[in-house]
């Protein structure tokens, strides 16, 4: 029994290993085509670094006017922005470019070509597309995020960075999902060629302090449609709000997002027709 | 004439064929006109914020969310993805008709049609907002606010041409594309209204096109501009439309001799 038992996890690890090979390869193959464009990649950078600057407009002009939005002062909201900045970079660096291309795969009949693979076709469509044309908004906003900070009345302490950094990748994995189970829906709403836009707009609502919705909107934006984990709750635990309750929920979300998209998934999978071959 | 309104039927029958990208679209200006009103409600600050009360802010941000679907007429993508692709061979230079009268007939079909789609995002948004509106309306100041609205569309329309056409020089065009949504945006009054700049901003913001496509409309609907402002802007806005006219003329006309139909 306990041979058995090593066994598997000695599969279990070998299969592990061929999985995080197939990302390196992915990662490898993603930035060869990102060095193949390189003035491109630098017209993109000043362009997304323009963007983050009249983001910083708005901010000025907007606390030119008031004095604080749902309690929140300005350097707050500048850390919140730039957490937010973060937030956008990490989801185009792998969760937009293959949910949107997964997507479009199923609109084209090409989903085909994964499904005869000899590996897991959710883990293929879930990391085929690295984006590392927001690397350059990425340091910036880590760069600013550093020095914004010192303006926050709050000690920086190493429990706050690190419910930081949960709570920010956990937001990313509620994204994943929720972001895999409306591209799952092209299995049915095959016209849906704009889903960039929608899960933008979704992304968008974080972009402010959620505190800004009254109780009812505001529950809502918190755990059910959970834009808070964007930045709301990530910028929190900066100023060193308390956390962990949030970062059980958080879990607890995305575990249970993660077994309603690989449901739909598979339910979606029996029910796929292709569309040329 | 008549080949025309065969484009602009083309448009209507096209519009027709996009019934859940668009829901999707308005959807997400539901979701965007839900938060901006949220925002302006918790903000604190004066009496007034940039001039504008709180329920004065709210109705401006619905207002800008209908003036979206009908006023944003940019075929700028349309037209360097042509360029780029060599579709516009065949598209512009083998059709009896003009390129800048075919898109135009395009943009009409689809603005026709496409903002019905948003009844049902205004009558939600009127539910939940619906005691932080203003209005402030006379039969002049609609006929006022179409002609802005039509003259409005027409700017954004010749300026985004003219942008597209840069297709014939460049490789990448939607960097130069959206400069039109950062100048609508930050200086047209889409993002945030224009009297939350300083004085000497405000100076160019009134010079520059942008003005005369978001925010000037909007102006006239809350019963900000006296009559001579409007007849001003009006004048103004005929002049950009010309001054954008002219340039996407000299660009059409360099542009076909540097253009080669890639795959066309």
């Amino acid at each position: 029994m306990e041979k058995g038992g090593a066994s598997i996890f000695c599969l279990w690890r070998l299969e592990m290993r061929r999985y995080f090979k197939l990302i390196i390869i992915n990662w490898k193959r993603c930035f060869m085509r990102l060095v193949e464009f390189r003035l491109e990649v630098v017209a993109w950078s000043i362009h997304s670094i323009f963007w983050i600057a009249l983001t910083f407009l708005f901010i000025w002009l907007i606390f030119g006017q008031v004095q604080s939005v749902a309690g929140w002062t300005e350097s707050q909201v500048v850390v919140l922005t730039i957490t937010f900045g973060l937030f956008e970079s990490f989801l185009w660096f792998f969760v937009y470019p293959s949910v949107l291309n997964f997507s479009k795969m199923i609109r084209r009949g090409d989903l085909d070509t994964l499904l005869v693979k000899p590996v897991n076709t959710r883990f293929a469509v879930s990391f085929s597309i690295f984006e590392f044309d927001n690397y350059g908004r990425f340091l910036v906003m880590m760069a600013l995020l550093f020095l914004s900070f010192s303006r926050l009345e709050a000690t920086l302490t190493l429990a706050n960075m690190i419910s930081f950094v949960l709570l920010f990748f956990i937001g990313v994995f509620i994204f994943y999902c929720l972001f895999f189970i409306m591209a799952t829906m092209s299995f049915w709403f095959t016209d849906l060629w704009n889903l960039e836009d929608f899960l933008e707009s979704i992304v968008d609502v974080g972009r402010f302090p959620t505190y800004i919705f009254e109780q009812g909107f505001r529950l809502i934006f918190f755990y059910v449609l959970p834009v808070a984990y964007v930045a709301t709750f990530p910028t929190e635990a900066l100023m060193g709000r308390p956390s962990d309750l949030r970062i059980i929920a958080g879990l607890m979300l995305g575990i249970i997002l993660f077994i309603i998209s690989q449901l739909f998934w598979k339910f979606s999978l029996k029910n796929y027709t292709s569309a040329s071959s | 004439m008549r080949k025309y309104l065969a484009f602009y039927r083309i448009s209507i029958q096209n519009t027709l064929t996009y019934r859940g990208p668009i829901l999707l679209w308005r959807v997400g200006n539901l979701l965007a006109l839900l938060t901006m009103a949220a925002f302006w409600l918790s903000a604190k600050g004066g009496a007034t914020i940039g001039g504008y009360g709180k329920s004065e802010l709210v109705t401006y941000y619905i207002f800008v969310m209908f003036l979206q679907w009908i006023i944003f007429w940019n075929a700028s993508g349309y037209v360097s993805q042509e360029i780029k692709e060599g579709e516009f061979s065949t598209r512009a230079l083998l059709k009896p008709a003009s390129y800048y009268w075919q898109k135009f007939a395009h943009e009409l079909g689809w603005h026709t049609l496409s903002p019905l789609y948003g009844l049902t995002i205004i009558a939600v948004a009127l539910f939940f907002l619906k005691s932080n509106l203003v209005f402030r309306f006379s039969p002049l100041t609609f006929f006022f606010l179409v002609i802005a609205i039509f003259l409005g569309a027409v700017v954004c329309f010749s300026l985004s041409m003219c942008l597209g056409l840069l297709a014939f020089w460049l490789t990448e065009t939607s960097q130069v594309n959206s400069l039109l949504w950062a100048g609508l945006l930050v200086l047209g009054g889409q993002g945030i209204p224009i009297t939350f700049f300083p004085d000497m901003f405000r100076t160019v913001i009134y010079i520059l096109p942008f003005r005369y496509v978001f925010s000037f409309p909007i102006e006239i609907f809350l019963g900000r501009l006296a009559l001579e402002g409007i007849l001003v802007a009006f004048v103004i806005q005929v002049l950009w439309i010309g001054t954008f006219v002219l340039l996407y003329n000299l660009l059409w006309k360099k542009g076909v001799q540097v253009y080669s139909a890639y795959g066309g």
